[in-house]
């Protein structure tokens, strides 16, 4: 049987698969991860830094975008942020990533994230305040599924996932299984993060 | 003074030249590495001849009085280390160990989202402290003025807080490109970096505040000492300015080798 291929808007046709069950690429983010490293660049004496940020670190969902995708930056980023709604990964009122932070981290342009975050509070799932940021909008996204527009939206994407999960060679069953774990895991309830980030 | 006036400007212009040969070649070191280096001792050498040269004719046609009040040794020290660090330094580094530069190359890119703006390192109660600090420096400084000091060194006080200050704030957006698995490590090392900076940036500007006020003063109070006072502590800023920039960067080296091994496992 083939490995299942990560089925992020940004994988490009014929990527390395991924191993394992990948819904978004952001949700990766919580695993723990053992000390790697080429040993010090240069010694400095008694850094405890890490050791004392480290005690009021949170850890926050990760958003990846591929730039040899077919998909556009603005999509990819979109879909991420829409994933971590979706999962709750980052909660109504959690503040977001000012735009010029994440084009910086992602290192785009601002104008392409400027564009994703336009697209997401166009469809009411972030809220932009001029001075005060971007932050998470509750209940929309609830009230928008009614829509016969969005509605059928979400019936061509599920039409175009199950054709690519055939052609990509899985059988029925393995589709439907990975469907199904990718909803048990969408609907799992999340303990909450951090009450810090929170306004 | 006068060897503070000679030393500083090379101390500052060997020190990127310095500091490389302490930065030990990585495996995956760049075949021009060697060249690089040559091209930055060079440079070293040529601006120490730029500085020396400079300096006995200031030295020569002027009386000492003169330039020891001239701003040259301070202006050539820093352009001269900018340039000499940005324009051989970093090059040098990069050549010998890739982990001084984040892998923009790679074509997946990941970010947190986390907002970065909401949570700055130095907290409020510290800024408050810092802006009472710099009235009551700002005051000293104008009483100063209107006694009778030189009204430039207002102007200066106002750029050092600007500068200070923005670089405090700016270090909470800059960028920090993590791994496809968000590794806890990474993001530690970047917070590491943040607070380092946001601190040294805010220690520097209340120093520098503090610095600015006393010479002020010290123009009215006793003249003489001013100079001595203002040289002195110039360099002392100036000093602690090149220490934390290159810590700075040595922590910034450490996350990028660490993303580039992240990458290069991925």
């Amino acid at each position: 049987m083939r490995p299942a291929a990560p089925l992020s808007a940004s994988s490009p046709p014929g990527a390395r698969p991924a191993a394992g069950l990948r819904v978004c690429p952001h949700r990766q983010a919580r695993l723990p991860s053992p000390s790697v490293g080429g040993g010090p660049i240069l010694p400095l004496p008694l850094d405890i830094l890490p050791l004392i940020v480290s005690l009021f670190a949170t850890i926050h969902p990760v958003l990846t975008v591929r730039l040899d995708s077919h998909v556009p930056l603005t999509d990819q980023i979109a879909t991420g942020l829409r994933c971590a709604i979706a999962a709750g990964e980052v909660a109504p009122g959690d503040p977001l990533p000012t735009v010029r932070q994440l084009a910086a981290d992602l290192g785009l342009d601002m104008s392409t994230v400027a564009r994703a975050y336009r697209m997401l509070e166009a469809e009411g799932l972030v809220a932009s305040v001029r001075g005060r940021g971007t932050t998470v909008r509750a209940g929309r996204a609830k009230a928008r599924a009614s829509e016969p527009a969005v509605r059928a939206e979400l019936e061509r994407r599920a039409r175009v996932l199950a054709s690519e999960a055939r052609l990509a060679g899985m059988t029925r069953a393995t589709t439907r299984s990975m469907l199904l774990a990718a909803l048990e895991q969408l609907w799992q309830p999340r303990p909450r993060r951090d009450s810090t980030s929170r306004r | 003074m006068i060897w503070f006036q000679r030393l500083f400007p090379v101390f500052m212009v060997l020190w990127p030249a310095a500091f490389s040969v302490f930065v030990e070649p990585h495996r995956d070191a760049d075949a021009r590495a060697p060249v690089l280096a040559r091209r930055l001792w060079l440079a070293t050498l040529a601006a120490l001849l730029v500085h020396a040269g400079v300096q006995a004719w200031i030295e020569a046609a002027l009386p000492p009085q003169h330039w020891l009040r001239s701003g040259w040794p301070t202006a050539y020290a820093v352009s001269a280390s900018m340039i000499l660090w940005f324009g051989f330094g970093v090059p040098a580094l990069v050549a010998r160990d890739p982990g001084w530069r984040a892998p923009r190359a790679a074509p997946e890119r990941s970010a947190a989202l986390a907002p970065r703006h909401l949570h700055h390192p130095v907290p409020r109660a510290a800024w408050v402290a810092g802006w009472i600090v710099f009235a009551l420096c700002a005051g000293a400084s104008l009483w100063a003025v209107l006694a009778g000091a030189h009204a430039a060194i207002l102007l200066g006080l106002a750029w050092w807080v600007f500068m200070a200050g923005f670089g405090a704030r700016r270090t909470v957006l800059e960028a920090e490109p993590l791994d496809r698995e968000g590794t806890p490590e990474l993001a530690r090392q970047y917070a590491a970096l943040r607070a380092f900076k946001a601190w040294c940036f805010y220690a520097l500007g209340l120093a520098g505040t503090v610095c600015f006020s006393a010479v002020a003063l010290l123009t009215v109070a006793h003249p003489p000492l001013a100079g001595w006072a203002g040289a002195a502590l110039g360099t002392t800023l100036g000093l602690f300015g090149a220490v934390f920039g290159t810590l700075a960067s040595v922590r910034r080296a450490r996350a990028n080798r660490l993303l580039h091994e992240r990458t290069r496992e991925a």
